[in-house]
């Protein structure tokens, strides 16, 4: 277990289980709650994973009746009990004021007075909005500090805090007078207090913004340095933060699934403590200088260990980059194709009674904080799902699910995750008529009664194949993103992504007819520039941590040429295999018309002037696409945007015909996108179509245009 | 003698068919920076591969590239027909006189690369910039 990418892969076998091993779990006597991370021995991280099984008291296992012990491994895997830390908000001090603005500084809004630490917390780091402007990132609990929780007072009218548009300062607020404030550095713009998120984002005034982007702070964080991105928490993992309260401090991830979906960090032994109060909203940084976290809390029995928002969430929330970092793709770690928001283990939470029991047990782990009404929640919708769960699937274990494409549907790949083994199932197929159908092969196989498919984004279809339940069908008429779950007798035993991908063209540049003449010769040009946005647009990412299909890089296998019998095709002689230089490919088919009623002939033409040739028959040949210097095919360098351009040309020598000739050349087009799947290419757009008509006529000894028009439709052939 | 090797598997990448090895030979003699087997390069056709070395030269930023560059821009001053030919003829001659102001240290004042005049004018500058002493 010694790189990340070893750990991620160890990890994402736990996550894939932890639903299931929660709903187990959960069943036990005093089991308050389950993560997942690493293995403690006499207080010492040892360097071997486990599902962390949290107790409120250690009891002797000799003492305790065999049906009311803790396994030592559940689904296969290592399970280790530990006393569960209380989590008490950190809020507290620090008191440089720090010019231009930077992360990693004391901050306070203007509920409070005086020359004290009360409300004071730390700004973790600045970010941007996406209209370029700059923010201080924080824990809610700090911006809204000393503001009114309250009916109406939320954003959009709903329960919350009041406390946009809440003045803050660095180092603290201060109003003098009637009239005059020091310190201050803007207002609180949005803030988020739910089950996973207590963050909130302060946008600076345009004194304080202007100074930082002079300055160059906008990614810096005191005693961390520059910030180069965000990232998902890794087990093991060792990170920082700079609070306002204990400074800089190291600490190591020791479970990225606390509270079902929060960050627990033990301090490394030269630190008493990772946190304290006055740290909350310092953001926790990783190795590499990316953002992995929001710290929030800190461990009230150990008063060392830090609790922490993932990153991923914190972004959406406030829609945010952090050093440009959107962050797509990260979230709370999930099973191979789940997100923890996709819903606890078990059938759909349909019992009432539930939420009683919920709200029971959280509350013994639980202070009258806000924070306690975060666990409360949380652990509300673990406990529905084992609560439900217990009565339809009490001893029930998953066999193995292994989902794979069903024979009948040839369109369909598996393509490998950016993440590797780490990353989760991924099928792919490009937009087009028929169904995806997927087979799930079950080990031990059980009744297809007991199999039940679910879809998250989308509708699925079981049974897709006849009345085989262990199939399932997924239109792929329109782009899309769907989790897929596989229930057997209610529990999920596996998950997977079904992506179906298209491309939407426009045209981002138009050049008009251009005649030029001269004594050799008429020449007329017209063209466009082209753009094609992937969709759906989460399949482009370039967020570490990102886990989607691998279709990046170049392809493997060269785009089709010409097929043999289409004879009357141009380039169907021709190679084509250099039309693509990337998976992702824009390309263009074309066919033309002549009309040469002087009989003009120059041997210089060649199939140019062949009076008509048409479309090849395959909609997925380019056959004017030989090369691919006039595209970018690389959307993840280009906002999943893939572009083209094109300028035909015809010209007529003035030594050919005489005066009253014409000549009318009809160059027709279909400017398209195409993706190489597992090998296989396919069209995954409609037909941009468009077309310019080269037309002549020689007058005066010499030919000119007669008229020539470019057009976006393929009307007039 | 291994560098050798390499470098004779470079120049039959440079000149193969297949444009991915040749843009993979570009890449090597720009990392290595040896305009020749670029400058030579430029004298035949595929215009993918043209394009790429030209970028390379611009990369390496040998002025001894310019009389090449010229004789690429005289040669090829004419229109072509067609789609994507005309197209990838047109980066060419764009290439090629962004590559040769690049090296020239001059704008090559060129509104139309399809006004073979101009394109002439643009040629006679720069040899006249890099005349022999």
């Amino acid at each position: 277990m010694r790189t990340v990418s070893d750990i991620l892969v160890r990890q994402q076998r736990f996550v894939d289980r932890y639903d299931e091993a929660v709903t187990l779990l959960r069943r036990l006597p005093g089991v308050l709650s389950v993560g997942v991370g690493a293995r403690e021995r006499g207080g010492e991280i040892v360097p071997e994973l486990a599902f962390r099984v949290y107790v409120a008291a250690k009891v002797d296992a000799a003492r305790l009746p065999p049906s009311h012990r803790v396994p030592p491994k559940v689904c296969g895997l290592p399970t280790d009990v530990l006393v569960k830390p209380d989590i008490h908000l950190i809020a507290n001090w620090d008191s440089a004021k720090y010019r231009p603005l930077q992360g990693g500084t004391q901050v306070r809004n203007d509920k409070f007075e005086g020359d004290n630490t009360r409300g004071a917390g730390t700004i973790g780091c600045l970010a941007q909005m996406s209209d370029g402007s700059i923010v201080a990132l924080t824990a809610q609990h700090i911006a809204c500090a000393g503001t009114p929780y309250a009916v109406g007072a939320g954003s959009g009218g709903g329960t919350g805090f009041a406390c946009v548009g809440v003045k803050a300062g660095q180092p603290r607020h201060i109003t003098c007078c009637c009239c005059c404030t020091f310190n201050e550095i803007g207002a609180v713009l949005r803030a988020e207090n739910t089950a996973q998120l207590d963050c909130a984002t302060i946008k600076l005034d345009p004194d304080i913004a202007s100074e930082v982007t002079s300055a160059g702070t906008l990614n810096q964080v005191l005693d961390i340095g520059i910030l180069t991105g965000v990232a998902q928490a890794v087990c093991f993992s060792e990170v920082r933060k700079r609070g306002a309260a204990t400074g800089l401090t190291r600490g190591t991830v020791v479970d990225v699934l606390f509270e079902g979906s929060q960050i627990l960090i033990n301090p490394l032994v030269a630190f008493p403590k990772f946190a304290d109060y006055g740290d909350s909203g310092a953001v926790i940084v990783d190795a590499a200088g990316k953002v992995v976290g929001l710290l929030h809390g800190a461990d009230r029995a150990t008063g060392t260990r830090g609790v922490a928002n993932h990153i991923g969430p914190v972004l959406v929330a406030t829609g945010i980059t952090i050093a440009g970092d959107a962050g797509a793709g990260l979230g709370i770690p999930a099973s191979s194709c789940g997100s923890s928001s996709s819903g606890p283990v078990g059938p759909p939470p349909s019992s009432s009674s539930s939420s009683t029991v919920s709200r029971s047990s959280s509350s013994r782990i639980s202070s009258s904080s806000s924070q306690s009404r975060v666990a409360s929640s949380s652990s509300s919708a673990r406990s529905s799902s084992s609560s439900s769960s217990r009565s339809s699937s009490s001893s029930f274990t998953c066999p193995t699910v292994m989902p794979s494409v069903d024979p009948s549907d040839p369109r369909t790949h598996l393509i490998p995750s950016t993440l590797g083994a780490a990353g989760a199932i991924h099928f792919c197929t490009a937009r087009g008529a028929g169904n995806m159908v997927l087979r799930a092969a079950i080990a031990p196989d059980v009744p297809d009664a007991s199999i039940t498919w679910e879809a998250i984004g989308g509708a699925i279809t079981s049974p897709g194949v006849g009345a085989d339940r262990h199939t399932a069908k997924i239109s792929r008429a329109a782009a899309t993103h769907l989790q897929v779950r596989i229930r057997i007798n209610g529990v999920i035993c596996r998950r997977c992504h079904v992506w179906v991908v298209s491309a939407t063209g426009s045209v981002t540049a138009r050049r008009p007819i251009a005649p030029s003449v001269n004594a050799a010769r008429t020449h007329i040009t017209a063209g466009f520039d082209f753009s094609f946005a992937i969709q759906p647009p989460t399949i482009i990412s370039t967020a570490p941590g990102a886990d989607i299909p691998d279709l990046r890089g170049a392809n493997t296998n060269p785009p089709p040429n010409v097929s043999v019998g289409d004879l009357d095709v141009p380039n169907s002689a021709n190679s084509l295999a250099g039309g693509a230089n990337h998976k992702w490919d824009v390309s263009r088919r074309i066919r033309w018309r002549v009309n040469n009623p002087a009989g003009l002939v120059d041997p210089t033409a060649g199939d140019f002037w062949v009076s008509h040739l048409n479309y090849p028959s395959d909609a997925v040949v380019g056959n004017d696409d030989a090369g691919a210097t006039d595209e970018t095919n690389d959307p993840y360098a280009n906002g999943g945007n893939i572009t083209s351009k094109d300028d035909p040309s015809e010209f007529l020598l003035q030594a050919l015909g005489v005066n009253g000739n014409t000549f009318d050349e009809r160059n027709h087009f279909g400017e398209f996108a195409r993706v190489e799947l597992d090998g296989h290419w396919y069209s995954i757009s409609d037909y941009y179509n468009w077309r310019v008509h080269f037309e002549f006529i020689k007058a005066a000894g010499a030919w000119a245009n007669n008229g020539s028009v470019v057009a976006e439709d393929n009307a007039g052939f | 003698m291994e560098h050798q090797v390499q470098h004779q598997e470079m120049i039959a990448k440079l000149h193969a068919t297949d444009h991915r090895s040749a843009q993979e030979a570009v890449q090597f003699f720009v990392a290595h920076r040896m305009p020749a087997p670029l400058i030579e390069r430029l004298k035949v056709g595929g215009n993918d591969v043209r394009v790429a070395a030209v970028k390379g030269l611009a990369a390496i930023g040998d002025k001894s590239a310019l009389p090449a560059i010229a004789d690429l821009l005289e040669a090829e001053r004419h229109p072509v027909r067609g789609s994507e030919q005309a197209t990838m003829h047109k980066i060419l001659k764009e290439t090629a006189l962004l590559t040769a102001s690049h090296l020239a240290g001059e704008t090559l004042d060129v509104k139309d690369v399809n006004d073979e005049e101009q394109i002439l004018a643009a040629v006679r500058r720069i040899r006249a910039k890099h005349r022999p002493a």
